[in-house]
This record gives C-alpha cells, sequence and structure tokens, in this order.
C-alpha cells in the first residue's frame, strides 16, 4: 500500500494552499458572501478540479480533489465561503456531472465551472430534516413538463445560486421521488428571507418557494423517480467533500496553537510546557491523522467507483464531532483571548458548531452505522 | 496582443537565496522572479503573451517548467556547448541573436542583475546592440497604452512615471524568492510541458563572439569569502521581531 501522493498532487496542493493563503483570507469579507472572491476562485480553477477538460474542468482524480478541498480549508480562515464553494461542487456541479444528460451537461456545467452560475442543492423542508423522505414539495406532469409546489429551507447559496437541484415527490403511493434542475429564472421560483445564523456567515442560508414552477422534462436530472437514489448518493459525496475542508481547517487551527502556546508565558513559563495545553495540542494531531487517512480511503474508492456509503458515514461523524473538539481546546488554550472576537477562534468554534448537523446530524449518521454493522 | 519576452537566468542554487535539502541544482534567479511577478500582473489586465528565454545548461529544463505553472506562456532553453563560459558581453550577443531570428517584440525585459555575478551589464549591452536604450530601474508597469508602456521606475533617490514607445527594453530592479501562484490550469499545462530548446544552429551565432571565444572578461583567480556564521529564523513576525530585539538590546 503506497501512502505517497505523487508529485502532481503535491504541486496541486501548495497552489491551492498559497492561492487560498494570499487570497481568501480577508477579514472584510467573512460576514457575507462576496462575488469577486468567487469570480477569482473560478478563474484559478478550483471549482472544475474534477471535471472533464471538456467542460473547462481540469480531469484530475478524486484523491487529488480531497487534497484540494483539505488545502483551502487549511489555507482560508473564510469557512463560509469554502462551505459554499463545496456545496456549489459537490451538491449540484458534481450531481450533473454523475447523473445529467449530455445537453444537461452541456447547458450547466462550463457555466458553473467558470462561475457563471452558482449552485444550490434544496432537499430539506420545515418538517423534512433528518427524515428527509417525509418531504412535501411535488411535482404533478401536466402537459408535457412538471409543475411544482413546495418550499425548501435551510438553503445552503439559496440568495446567490441560479441553479438548484430539488429532490420534490413526483408519486404519493408507493411515494417516488425524482430530482430537478431548476434555473432561478423559471416561473414560480421564489427566493424567500436569508435565514441569520449562528456561523458560516459568507454562506447564506434562505427559504425557496415553488408556486406553479413549469419545469421542462429535460430538466429531470437522472430518472424520474431516481430521486432517492440520487439523494443517497449526493449525501455520500457531501459526507466526504463538505467535510475535507474542515480536515484542512483543523490543521490550521492546530498552527495557530502551536504558536501561540511557544509564544504565551505564564509563571515563567510558555505554556507549552504545561500538559494541559500539550496534551491537547497531541489530541488535535491524533484527530487530524485519523481524519487525513478516513479522507483519502474515501476519496480512494471513489475513484475506484465503489460505494462508500457507510464509510462517508463514519468519515462525517469523526470529523465533525473533532472539529468541534479542536476548536473548543483551541479556545482553551487561547483562553480570554479566544473568546474575544479579535483572535477569531470563537469564530472558528462558531462556524465549526454547523457541521454536526448538516449532511444529517451526528446521531443519523449513527443510525447508518448501526444499521451497517447489524 | 502584446508580445513579451521575459530574459530569465538559471544560477547555481548554492549562490540562490533559497536552498535545502530538496533545491534542485538550479534556480531561478531572484531578479527575474520579482521581474516574472510583474509581468503577470500585468498580463491579468491586459491580453499579452509572455515568453521566457533562458540561456543555459540543458539541466535548466526541468526548472524552467515551473514556470509556466505561475501563467508564462511559453519557455524557451537556448543551450549550446559553445556558449559555455559567456560573460557577460558574449551573453548580451547571444540573446540579441536570438531576438534577430524570432523578428519583432513589443517588450523585451529583464531582472536588474542575477545573484550570481551582479554584474547588472546583459540588459543594457543587450539594449545597445538592438540599437535601443533600456529603462532600468523598473519597479512596475502601470499600463500599455497607444503603443506606449507607461511604468513606475526609481533612480537617483526619486521615483517617476514614465512612458516609452514600444518595442522597448525594460530591467526591473528588485528581487524575491516568492513565487508567483498561478492557476491550477497553468499548473496542469506545466506538469506535461518541454520548453523548446533552441542550440546555436537555430539562432546562428557566430561562435567567435560566444563562450570563451567571445568573452571579453577572464577570471584569473577565484577566492572564496569565508563563511560567516548565521541564523535562520522562522516563525511568525512577531517571533521574529523578538528575536531582533533580543539580539539588539543584548
Amino acid at each position: 500500500m503506497d501512502f505517497n501522493f505523487s508529485y502532481e498532487q503535491k504541486q496541486y496542493t501548495n497552489q491551492i494552499y498559497n492561492f487560498a493563503k494570499h487570497n481568501l483570507n480577508d477579514e472584510t469579507k467573512l460576514d457575507c458572501f462576496c462575488m469577486d472572491q468567487w469570480k477569482m476562485i473560478a478563474d484559478f480553477g478550483l471549482l472544475g478540479i474534477t471535471i472533464n477538460p471538456e467542460y473547462n474542468g481540469l480531469g484530475e482524480s478524486y484523491l487529488t480533489a480531497a487534497l484540494a478541498m483539505e488545502a483551502i480549508g487549511h489555507g482560508s480562515i473564510n469557512n463560509g465561503l469554502t462551505f459554499a464553494l463545496t456545496n456549489h461542487i459537490w451538491m449540484v456541479q458534481n450531481a450533473i456531472n454523475l447523473f445529467g444528460t449530455a445537453e444537461q451537461k452541456q447547458r450547466y456545467l462550463s457555466d458553473m465551472v467558470l462561475g457563471k452560475k452558482i449552485g444550490a442543492f434544496a432537499l430539506t423542508e420545515s418538517d423534512a430534516g433528518s427524515d428527509a423522505m417525509s418531504i412535501k414539495a411535488h411535482a404533478s406532469f401536466k402537459n408535457s413538463r412538471y409543475v411544482l409546489n413546495g418550499s425548501k429551507t435551510f438553503i445552503s447559496n439559496g440568495t446567490i445560486a441560479d441553479v438548484f437541484i430539488v429532490i420534490a415527490l413526483t408519486n404519493y403511493q408507493p411515494a417516488e421521488y425524482t430530482a430537478f434542475i431548476i434555473e432561478k429564472s423559471f416561473n414560480g421560483v421564489h427566493i424567500g428571507r436569508e435565514i441569520k445564523k449562528m456561523g458560516l456567515s459568507s454562506c447564506p442560508f434562505c427559504e425557496l418557494k415553488f408556486s406553479n414552477c413549469t419545469i421542462p422534462i429535460e430538466n429531470v436530472l437522472g430518472q424520474v423517480g431516481s430521486g432517492s437514489i440520487i439523494m443517497n448518493e449526493l449525501l455520500t459525496w457531501e459526507r466526504c467533500y463538505e467535510f475535507a475542508p474542515h480536515v484542512g481547517a483543523m490543521q490550521r487551527i492546530l498552527e495557530r496553537c502551536v504558536q501561540y502556546a511557544n509564544e504565551r508565558k505564564q509563571s515563567g513559563r510558555f505554556i507549552k510546557d504545561f500538559q494541559a495545553i500539550s496534551h491537547k495540542i497531541a489530541d488535535m494531531k491524533v484527530s487530524i491523522e485519523l481524519s487525513k487517512n478516513m479522507l483519502y480511503k474515501l476519496a480512494w474508492l471513489k475513484d475506484q467507483g465503489k460505494s462508500a456509503y457507510t464509510e462517508a458515514s463514519i468519515f462525517k461523524l469523526f470529523v465533525s464531532e473533532n472539529y468541534i473538539k479542536v476548536c473548543q481546546n483551541a479556545m482553551q488554550i487561547f483562553g480570554a483571548y479566544g473568546y474575544a472576537s479579535e483572535y477569531g477562534i470563537e469564530r472558528e468554534l462558531r462556524d465549526a458548531m454547523a457541521c454536526s448537523i448538516y449532511s444529517g446530524t451526528s446521531e443519523i449518521q449513527r443510525n447508518i452505522i448501526f444499521q451497517f454493522i447489524n | 496582443m502584446i508580445s513579451i519576452i521575459a530574459f530569465v537566468k538559471c544560477v547555481n542554487y548554492a549562490s540562490s537565496m533559497q536552498y535545502g535539502p530538496n533545491a534542485d541544482l538550479y534556480d531561478i534567479n531572484p531578479y527575474d522572479i520579482y521581474m516574472i511577478h510583474q509581468l503577470i500582473r500585468l498580463k491579468k489586465t491586459i491580453p499579452c503573451k509572455i515568453t521566457s528565454v533562458t540561456m543555459g545548461p540543458l539541466l535548466c529544463r526541468n526548472v524552467l517548467k515551473q514556470i509556466i505553472g505561475w501563467g508564462i506562456d511559453k519557455c524557451v532553453l537556448i543551450t549550446d556547448k559553445s556558449f559555455v563560459g559567456s560573460d557577460t558581453f558574449a551573453t548580451s550577443y547571444i540573446l540579441s541573436k536570438y531576438i534577430m531570428n524570432i523578428g519583432e517584440f513589443d517588450i523585451c525585459s529583464f531582472g536588474e542583475k542575477a545573484i550570481d555575478g551582479e554584474t547588472g551589464q546583459v540588459p543594457i549591452a543587450f539594449a545597445c546592440r538592438q540599437n535601443k536604450r533600456c529603462i532600468t530601474g523598473v519597479n512596475q508597469i502601470i499600463s500599455i497604452e497607444n503603443g506606449e508602456v507607461i511604468l513606475e521606475r526609481e533612480g537617483d533617490n526619486k521615483v517617476e512615471i514614465v512612458s516609452v514607445n514600444m518595442p522597448s527594453i525594460l530591467a526591473f530592479q528588485g528581487k524575491t524568492t516568492e513565487r508567483p501562484t498561478g492557476s491550477l490550469f497553468d499548473l496542469k499545462k506545466a506538469f506535461n510541458y518541454e520548453p523548446i530548446v533552441i542550440d546555436n544552429k537555430t539562432i546562428n551565432a557566430d561562435y567567435a563572439m560566444c563562450g570563451h571565444n567571445g568573452s571579453k572578461t577572464v577570471v584569473l583567480n577565484r577566492a572564496e569569502f569565508p563563511k560567516r556564521a548565521n541564523t535562520f529564523v522562522h516563525g511568525s513576525l512577531e517571533t521574529k521581531a523578538r528575536f531582533l530585539k533580543e539580539i539588539l538590546f543584548q
């Protein structure tokens, strides 16, 4: 088993880390989405890392993409922007790449890779969170097109998106779900209020409402009735690649803690010399190394075309809970400075708290893992 | 589209500022890295095609590939056994012959000097051979308008904004070892890129004017300066400032 990365992969990692460090750490742009930064990322080529060069992508492997996501999390403090990016790439762009027809790819992929169109994935409803299958949004087939009615909530990128992947019921009994590609410009699409939240401020969340939204039949993603399969597959990708930047973020926070512990003196000693501090840092390192190994294995499975449903749940559960723990420990190490906004540690914790909720809560992940074991 | 020729030198790593166990034998001259930073910044605002041209041994090939990853469009390596031992006089001749070979250009740019020689003569000697002036001390190109290059230069304790007609020959002052960060597309291009290698058969330089034969300077003796003790200070700005404070107030 060769754990080495190729020369090209190392170069990509360094380039992306340097790009993120120099261009995506503007502290004045942490509170809201910034289109300039999005365009910069698109011009840099990060949006299409696994997309075929035919659609202006780089056509690299999923392992290279995992390293890329990790590097951007490592380099950039803008966790919200990273979250918006991973949503766009892995929940929408990747969906069209995997399940779209040639016409759909032609129509959407290039523009998405070039940063001209932003994507959002719409599944959650006010009464359908963990119980995703109890969604009520319904699309009926009339006059050679679908008519969608319903609403979605907590939609990441909702206010800035041009293209939505929407999962809706197309039959009640038996329950049948279908995925649709819906453009913002379609009749009946209403972008709702932005939802204020605890963290990830530069990624907008909002409600969506569909009132007799007409969808051409060409905009069915995959087959009619394959919505639940597409949803499960996309959630696997989400659990892997939306959490890859968190592995990088943990590394970034570890580096800050090490630097601080080597500079801060109390009782005449650097605080790194107190075991209470050094053990916390050691625990961070353990979390990071194990997360990395799981991430690379997941990416390898994807490159092999193998299923990674349970592995993704294990990874998501481990990374989300350890990321929060790393941020909490960082706050302890920084003390009052960690609690103060100026040092950014409290923002890291506020951003991290969401990850035990989105992509399926930690409780749901434990259910999935147990089902696999049992 | 503006055509820019960027002359880049590969220097031996022992004299380069950045070296370590993984360093290549050759590295890009830090003055030329600064120049490339400025040209890539210009490329983001004005459509231009940048070709880097290096005179050096074949060993430089791999080092030059990285320039493509920074955003340069094309890399040319001029190499020939007859060029070995060329001083600044012979080098400027050979580079002139290359330019005569390719024909027209809009801008020829140099780093002010190379860290393994520091004479700073090649840009000026090259310009003489082209019967043009060399604008030295260039900090940055501000814009290109109506066939004129508007640039900022430093000299005689002042900073000037000057305009010069194209084709122009510029020598950038400033040095850095920080590599430019090109796009991932540039990086991917660099992985598979092979610099265009040309020899004297292509540029047809007079052998009597190249290498040791063509050099006006002869190295009679060489002595190394004794190495001084040094310490690299790593870490944040704060760490470095603390270290310097301790040294200064000892």
